[in-house]
């Protein structure tokens, strides 16, 4: 079996339209920037458009892209990364959309060779895209249309090492909040499924277990998975999420009034208790069903009261079906979770649509057969919606076109098109926020604060102070999150299980993270995640390196949303949440003050009138090809005091080593009797010359050199000297000119790294040599 | 590469019937044939075979093992958190939960047909908790 070190660096490209395939490398250069999964799928949407064709793409058309991106973190067996994330132009808001998910098909994808899947175009008939470590294959998949998600997959014959992605009816008939499947989870949000269905693919089928991964770092590695298992095994937000799933968030939202009643009217029923996590695990005994590789374990299944096992309702569906239609009962809403996957769609959208709908009929703008608290007819509606018929010909384009076709805008509750998760932001204001500017739309894991505000109690909710600065925060980190591909919900442990977080009391926290948001943030430790990066590929980064990267992919990614034409005005939130105050919730009734916020958050994000980065902010982040960086060769006297000073000190230091390390005696050796090497800057820096006498160095005086090694000029000498760049680096940039002959150059750069090593510390010396070795070290000093 | 059955095989059908993945086939005292793209590499084949005929993936005779003497899963209840990944991965499916009516936090995997195990290791790769680790059951043996 093929072992890869670190990561597979290569897409597999399939055109439906003329069934051909290719390889499309990826460059450790763009690895680094866009970290892999969301990241580096949004930058090859970009790449394979132009900035000018962007716009032009259809979602539902043969031209728009369906990226399945891996990330790097996939089958190496760390703590909730068995996560793959689908990016393509969502036909529900028209902006790019990633929607992430656990299911078998990523670890298949990627253990038969692929970093991912790019689908163009669009087949002619229904079809079965089969993919393996030899490429792709092209069935015929017309017998499989009409069935739902797992009856597909059951059909499909799976043998042990295969997984699939497929869609239902939903996403057959192109409803525009249509899911894509894999086992028994969804990358449920933006209609990445009729994006599926528009191309006629009904299947992809990876056969994995072909290839293998390891880290390129593997005790690093081993120990940081080990520290992030502690982490989260201990944190009590994921013990919680072990125990109830994410319904353990229903009982904080009874408290906090973020509970979604009546299509967002009311933010409190005391009613939504018997949907608790708490009450569902005890009444369906619920057992643990949840994605491969997993920690947290918050995925659960239960017997429910008719005899069946069924998967128990995410939190999301929980809230939407449940308490924001008026309906408490948690039974029928696990039925209709069963029908929605096996339909095969978004359960948010879809719920958040129906409600709409019950109150426009309420309203009298529209006639329905929907209403609040009726829920006998439901299952019909669903079923209705995934097959275009009837009335659920027009839910299935969601709230927002609904509202502008028939009023009622004010209560539709979407951004961007997207409707919004079932967190009422009126109980947290930063999470509002983070609706609003999220590029996907109202989607709550864009920067999730409800659950520093009102989950963990971090910061106080009903205050604009730090929101903006905690918002791009935590959206710079979920991006990188998603592009590594971790779960995000591993992150809470890892966040706020150090000590800083963990044992500072609550009040200082509170105020901390609202009156010195960067420092509050400068306090806390992810490097857990920076170093998976690190240790998996061998590629550099820390902690802020991972923060800049997230920074650059939700950048990038506001950038294409304006280059698809993404209204301006579309950052706010729908109008319910900033004008109705009065609820009846016994807390505190207040609305989101928006505006002010995302004026806030546009200022810190140098975002302009038209919605995205400036050029100049874009330009910063975005990195040019070449990692060489141009110079000018004038230099400032303080860099000239140093070269000149760490010449002086080296005339000293490399005879001495000579004496005293084996390793540089040794370099010295391949240097003939009496042979003579320069070191100097041009055009007339300093210089240091060098004789061979005696089997050691010796420094020389006279004119004539067998070698002369020149840095160019001033400022080429500083970054070599003062360890910006290694020799190899420098010379690989034509910053140094060598006299001589070939043979004793190299002889010469031997010297160098072998001094390098002896003198330095290793924190310098490892920037400054092509590779560290500790035994070289040990041996040296031994010697 | 996956494992490949040598012409010397006499057609027994014993690696047939251990074969977890379905991917062996072949007549009744005709050589059988591996189909590579169901071969999960567990060797459990080779280790049945009488003959010898069966070669790794890096082209090496797998040995004859007694069943008895084969490693298999020794799963440590108190580390278990019963998320069931281990029972799902299991390509036999010689794992399966405790009981269905413990409540959650006391359930654990048992390995429930150990005669079905082929010691392939993919529930240990699968578990998050290190709670399992293969073992010859008895040393002594």
């Amino acid at each position: 079996m093929q072992t890869y070190k670190g990561t597979a660096n290569r897409y597999l490209s399939v055109n439906l339209s003329d069934q051909s395939w290719e390889i499309i490398p990826v460059d450790s250069q763009d690895l680094a920037a866009y970290l892999g999964g969301k990241g580096l799928a949004l930058k090859m949407f970009l790449d394979s458009f132009g900035e000018e064709g962007l716009g032009e793409v259809n979602p539902l058309g043969p031209e728009n892209l369906l990226i399945f991106s891996m990330g790097v973190m996939l089958s190496t067996g760390a703590p909730c990364s068995g996560r793959f994330e689908v990016v393509t132009r969502s036909p529900l808001t028209g902006l790019m959309v990633g929607s992430s998910c656990g299911g078998p098909f990523g670890e298949a994808c990627k253990t038969a060779g692929w970093d991912g899947l790019i689908i163009r175009g669009a087949a002619d008939q229904w079809s079965t895209l089969r993919i393996d470590e030899n490429g792709a294959a092209f069935e015929d998949g017309q017998e499989l249309t009409g069935l739902g998600t797992h009856a597909t997959q059951e059909a499909l014959n799976l043998s042990v090492r295969e997984g699939a992605a497929v869609i239902g009816p939903a996403g057959e008939n192109e409803v525009l909040y249509a899911n894509i499947c894999s086992g028994h989870r969804f990358a449920g949000r933006g209609g990445v499924g009729a994006v599926m269905g528009s191309k006629n693919l009904k299947a992809i089928v990876a056969r994995g277990k072909s290839v293998c991964y390891e880290p390129v770092r593997p005790k690093a590695f081993a120990a940081n998975v080990k520290k992030a298992k502690k982490y989260i095994l201990r944190n009590a937000y994921s013990d919680g999420y072990r125990k109830y799933g994410t319904n353990a968030n229903v009982r904080a939202g009874i408290k906090a009034g973020y509970s979604p009643v009546r299509n967002f009217r009311d933010r409190w029923h005391p009613e939504v208790e018997r949907s608790s996590g708490e009450a569902m695990a005890q009444r369906y005994n619920s057992r643990h069903s949840t994605c491969r590789h997993c920690t947290v374990l918050c995925g659960h299944k239960g017997k429910y009261p008719d005899g069946t096992m069924r998967q128990i309702p995410e939190y999301e569906t929980i809230g939407m079906f449940g308490s924001n239609i008026e309906n408490f009962d948690p039974d029928p809403i696990g039925q209709w979770n069963d029908e929605m996957n096996e339909l095969g769609m978004d359960t948010i959208s879809a719920g958040g649509t129906i409600a709409w709908a019950m109150e426009a009929g309420e309203k009298g703008l529209r006639s329905t057969t929907l209403a609040f608290g009726k829920t006998d007819n439901i299952s019909s509606i669903l079923e209705d919606i995934a097959y275009k018929r009837g009335e659920g010909a027009e839910l299935a384009l969601g709230s927002k076109k609904l509202s502008e076709q028939y009023g009622g805008t004010e209560f539709a509750m979407h951004v961007k098109g997207i409707e919004c998760a079932a967190y009422d932001p009126r109980s947290a204001w930063g999470h509002g926020l983070g609706y609003a500017v999220h590029n996907k739309g109202g989607c709550h894991l864009g920067s999730y604060l409800v659950s520093l505000e009102q989950q963990l109690g971090y910061m106080p909710a009903h205050t604009t102070l730090g929101k903006a600065e905690w918002v791009i925060f935590m959206e710079d980190l979920f991006s990188a999150v998603n592009s590594l591909q971790v779960c995000l919900f591993s992150v809470f442990g890892i966040l706020t299980e150090p000590p800083i977080p963990k044992y500072l009391p609550t009040f200082i926290l509170k105020i901390a993270t609202i009156t010195m948001p960067k420092v509050a943030m400068a306090l806390m430790d992810w490097s857990i995640l920076s170093r998976y990066f690190w240790d998996v590929t061998g590629i550099r980064m820390n902690k802020w390196g991972l923060l800049k990267a997230g920074e650059r992919i939700t950048v990038l990614e506001r950038h294409m949303n304006v280059l698809l034409g993404m209204d301006p005005q579309s950052d706010t939130l729908p109008a319910r949440f900033t004008t109705e105050k009065d609820t009846p919730y016994p807390g505190k009734n207040t609305v989101v003050p928006i505006e002010k916020m995302v004026q806030r958050y546009k200022k810190l994000r140098h975002y302009t009138s038209e919605g995205g980065p400036s050029p100049s902010a874009l330009r910063r982040l975005i990195p040019t090809k070449s990692a060489l960086k141009t110079i000018k060769p004038k230099a400032l006297w303080g860099k000239k005091m140093y070269v000149r000073m760490l010449l002086s000190v080296l005339s000293l230091a490399i005879p001495l080593a000579s004496r005293l390390s084996k390793n540089v005696a040794k370099a010295v050796e391949d240097f003939d009797e009496g042979f003579t090497f320069r070191l100097m800057v041009h055009p007339s820096g300093p210089s240091i010359s060098f004789q061979k006498k005696k089997s050691v160095l010796r420094q020389y005086k006279g004119e004539r050199c067998d070698l002369i090694v020149a840095l160019k000029n001033m400022e080429a000498a500083w970054r070599l000297l003062s360890f910006q760049e290694s020799t190899c680096h420098s010379e690989a940039a034509g910053r140094l000119s060598v006299e001589g002959e070939l043979p004793s150059c190299c002889a010469f750069i031997r010297l160098i790294n072998a001094v390098e090593i002896f003198l330095l510390p290793r924190f310098i010396a490892r920037r400054a040599v092509k590779r560290w070795e500790r035994s070289n070290q040990k041996k040296d000093i031994a010697a | 590469m996956p494992h490949r059955i040598e012409e010397s095989c006499i057609g027994c059908g014993a690696c047939k019937r251990i074969c977890p993945a379905d991917a062996i086939h072949g007549e009744r005292k005709e050589p059988h044939e591996i189909d590579s793209e169901r071969c999960i590499d567990c060797g459990a084949c080779g280790r049945v075979c009488p003959k010898g005929s069966v070669y790794d993936n890096t082209n090496r005779p797998v040995s004859k093992i007694k069943p008895a003497l084969w490693p298999r899963p020794k799963i440590d209840e108190e580390r278990c958190y019963a998320c069931e990944n281990c029972v799902l991965a299991c390509p036999a499916h010689a794992l399966s939960m405790e009981d269905e009516n413990l409540p959650l936090e006391q359930n654990f995997a048992v390995l429930s047909q150990p005669k079905l195990c082929v010691s392939c290791g993919w529930c240990v790769e699968n578990c998050q908790f290190g709670a399992i680790v293969m073992e010859v059951a008895d040393a002594n043996l």
